[in-house]
């Protein structure tokens, strides 16, 4: 069936790996990946531990269809207490790493305690060990992911480990596989360095096995050809997510210098058509082609090739890679118009910094942005940043900010806190854009209110993943029925977070119980499949109650609810999310407090 | 006969083939068309689903016929994609 049936236990601690069954029960009931992880995490790890303690549990999870033929099959997550949140987080991750671990015969791996010294978690099928990382300690994922195939003299095996900013504690560092595919968000990273853990390096040859395979093939075969004939996927696979970015500015949704705009001026220098247009420098374009992750079918990865007689590449060493993962819609908005800056090239240079170092550029962008902000409103000044002039639109600045970040040096340990912390040590707490200490994804919650509504509720913090709404968001700006639609959609979105595969192809809950049901051998339908989504935001809330967040944790930035954007769809409107969060809490079935009835918890199997 | 600029995003009108993402090329109008009316001419694939704007003001499928678009407005017309 499509559970291993297996979790590998490892006490970095103790420096012991151990085997051990998976609890069939809760995999039923919270399918893999976000929801089975969470249950974990609710059952065994104290949710009021320092997220940088031992007592912090760091999981990596697969779902029932990691590793399996299903299109974009081949996801994993990982699920810990934040280190910039202090909230439950799952940050989930493409590439081909998940697939491999499920292959090696697991479902989950638990990770406890904090080593003495830096290790890596070496997994070759029922083989696992922790080995000596010393060496590679002060590497970035670059240089991590090559040695330790060369280490092992196996050039397939997969490597999910974290750079410099994990291990110097950047609050949202990531951890990166396949060189440029990441967990992203929430500092799981910083976790994972806190643990003194390099790396998990795994290889797989276990295979994985459907329930029921002619019922299993027929099913993907049948989402697979909806997915070919989908216009949607087409301009996926061409454009990536980058659309996106003419689409929010004209909607008015760009967040743009840190929300105090939300449109930019000069888009067609960082958009789509930017990212194809041939340069004079060399006749190429930024983007050199698309790919994919495991079992995709859609490919909406980037590929690009950086301009060699761009500045930011002067003070790098000739074996710099100009050709890596390149921007899509969140770290093009982040490092662009979130911090003002109209060179695709500053910003793609950025972004391969982040994935080299292991770092969120959608956090790092908007806490520089905030930043940006403090130093215009002369809350800092040159004192501060070394000299460096902190303004919008300066790509100088990014791209020195950037390596300074994921070095740890100067004001870069500082850009290292996320932007709560920054701007609350610097007296503007109103300066960052962020929920739970999260920063916010591309869009402004003004001229998208649904979004507003998701972001302010999200238990990992601000983000634009947990919840659908978007075709109403583009479509009207009245908040009156979101409440109801982002409710909905962040139940199903539980679901598919848990399963294994990708958002992108926007399989229907159909579509996932076929699948999901042969799969597993298991009776799924559209209703079981959104009730256990439930259940899993449930749980993830009853983790963040217990961590200590409350009610006044659902909010968004004081700017988004009090200062009325200039222009867009949204021009002279605020978020109103007073209006929203009570019907949003009534039909979760949580009090005004936003807690759990009882009776909820007693219909999902939760008392 | 009114002139009003088009721009489409992210999607595709076969009637306007050399329309590319963002740019707005200008469409003469019957005086009153509704947005309905617009994009009817543009022949945009009715099995689509569409967001418009006129000017800044989104404007819901159900308004789209009431919605009229006067000389010299820009209307928008963009498909309502999902973030990534």
């Amino acid at each position: 069936m499509a559970w291993q049936g297996k979790i590998l236990r490892v006490n970095l601690s103790s420096g012991t790996c151990a085997l051990e069954d998976l609890n069939m029960e809760w995999a039923r009931s919270y399918l893999g990946q976000r929801g089975l992880a969470s249950k974990y995490m609710l059952a065994e790890s104290d949710p009021a531990a320092d997220p940088m303690s031992p007592g912090n549990n760091l999981i990596f999870a697969t779902g029932p269809l990691t590793g399996t033929i299903a299109s974009t099959g081949g996801r994993y997550s990982v699920i810990t207490k934040g280190a910039l949140t202090g909230a439950i987080a799952c940050s989930n991750s493409g590439g081909y790493f998940g697939a491999e671990l499920k292959n090696a015969g697991y479902d989950m791996v638990i990770l406890e305690g904090r080593s003495e010294t830096p290790v890596y978690l070496y997994i070759d099928d029922e083989n696992a060990s922790l080995v000596d990382a010393s060496d590679l300690w002060g590497k970035s994922v670059w240089e991590t992911e090559p040695a330790i195939r060369a280490a092992h003299q196996d050039n397939n095996i997969r490597v999910a480990s974290i750079g410099r900013a994990g291990e110097i504690g950047v609050r949202y560092a990531c951890v990166v596989n396949d060189l440029d595919r990441a967990a992203g968000r929430s500092g799981v990273g910083t976790v994972m360095g806190s643990k003194n853990l390099k790396a998990i390096a795994v290889r797989g040859s276990v295979g994985v096995q459907a329930s029921d395979p002619k019922a299993f093939l027929d099913a993907v075969n049948q989402s697979k050809q909806r997915l070919a004939n989908s216009k949607g996927v087409k301009r996926q696979t061409e454009g990536g997510t980058m659309p996106m970015m003419d689409v929010t500015n004209a909607y008015g949704s760009l967040p743009t210098r840190n929300n105090r705009d939300v449109q930019f001026e000069n888009i067609d220098t960082i958009n789509v058509t930017a990212m194809k247009t041939v340069r004079r420098s060399d006749g190429k374009a930024n983007l050199k082609t698309n790919k994919a992750c495991f079992a995709c079918t859609i490919a909406c990865g980037r590929v690009a090739e950086m301009d060699p007689e761009h500045f930011s590449l002067k003070g790098r060493d000739e074996n710099f890679p100009r050709i890596s993962g390149g921007l899509e819609y969140e770290s093009g908005y982040s490092l662009g118009p979130m911090v003002g800056v109209d060179d695709i090239e500053a910003a793609t240079y950025a972004n391969y910094v982040c994935n080299e170092h292991g770092m969120d550029p959608i956090s790092f962008g908007a806490t520089l942005s905030a930043a940006m902000e403090l130093f215009e409103t002369g809350a800092i000044s040159t004192k501060e940043t070394g000299g460096v002039q902190l303004k919008f639109g300066s790509a100088k600045a990014l791209v020195k900010m950037v390596e300074l970040t994921a070095q740890g040096e100067g004001f870069g340990i500082e850009l290292g806190l996320g932007s709560k912390l920054l701007c609350e040590k610097y007296g503007h707490p109103e300066f960052s854009m962020a929920v739970k200490g999260q920063e916010i994804p591309g869009y402004d919650t003004r001229a998208m209110q649904g979004m507003g509504l998701a972001y302010a509720t999200s238990n990992r913090g601000a983000c634009h993943l947990r919840a659908d709404p978007y075709g109403d968001d583009f479509q009207r700006v009245d908040p009156e029925g979101k409440a109801g639609i982002v409710k909905q959609t962040q139940d199903d979105t539980g679901a598919t977070d848990s399963a294994g595969i990708c958002a992108f192809p926007g399989f229907s809950l159909d579509e996932l119980s076929a699948m999901l049901s042969a799969d597993c051998g298991e009776d799924f339908t559209p209703g079981t499949l959104s009730e256990i989504g439930e259940r899993i935001w449930n749980i993830e809330k009853l983790f963040n109650l217990k961590a200590g967040l409350g009610k006044s944790d659902d909010t968004l930035p004081d700017r988004m609810l009090n200062e009325p954007a200039k222009s867009g769809a949204g021009k002279d409107q605020v978020c109103r999310l007073d209006e929203m969060l009570p019907e949003y809490y009534a039909l979760r079935g949580w009090n005004e407090e936003g807690v759990p009835d009882p009776q909820t918890l007693k219909r999902l199997g939760l008392d | 006969m009114p002139t009003i600029q088009i721009r489409l995003i992210a999607i595709e009108a076969p009637a306007y083939p050399r329309a590319s993402q963002s740019e707005t090329f200008p469409l003469d109008v019957e005086e009153g068309s509704s947005v309905s009316d617009v994009m009817e001419k543009l022949d945009l694939p009715k099995s689509e689903a569409y967001a418009t704007l006129v000017e800044d003001m989104s404007v819901p499928p159900l308004q789209r016929d009431s919605v009229r678009i006067e000389n010299n407005q820009m209307l928008t017309v963009f498909s309502p994609i999902k973030g990534g």
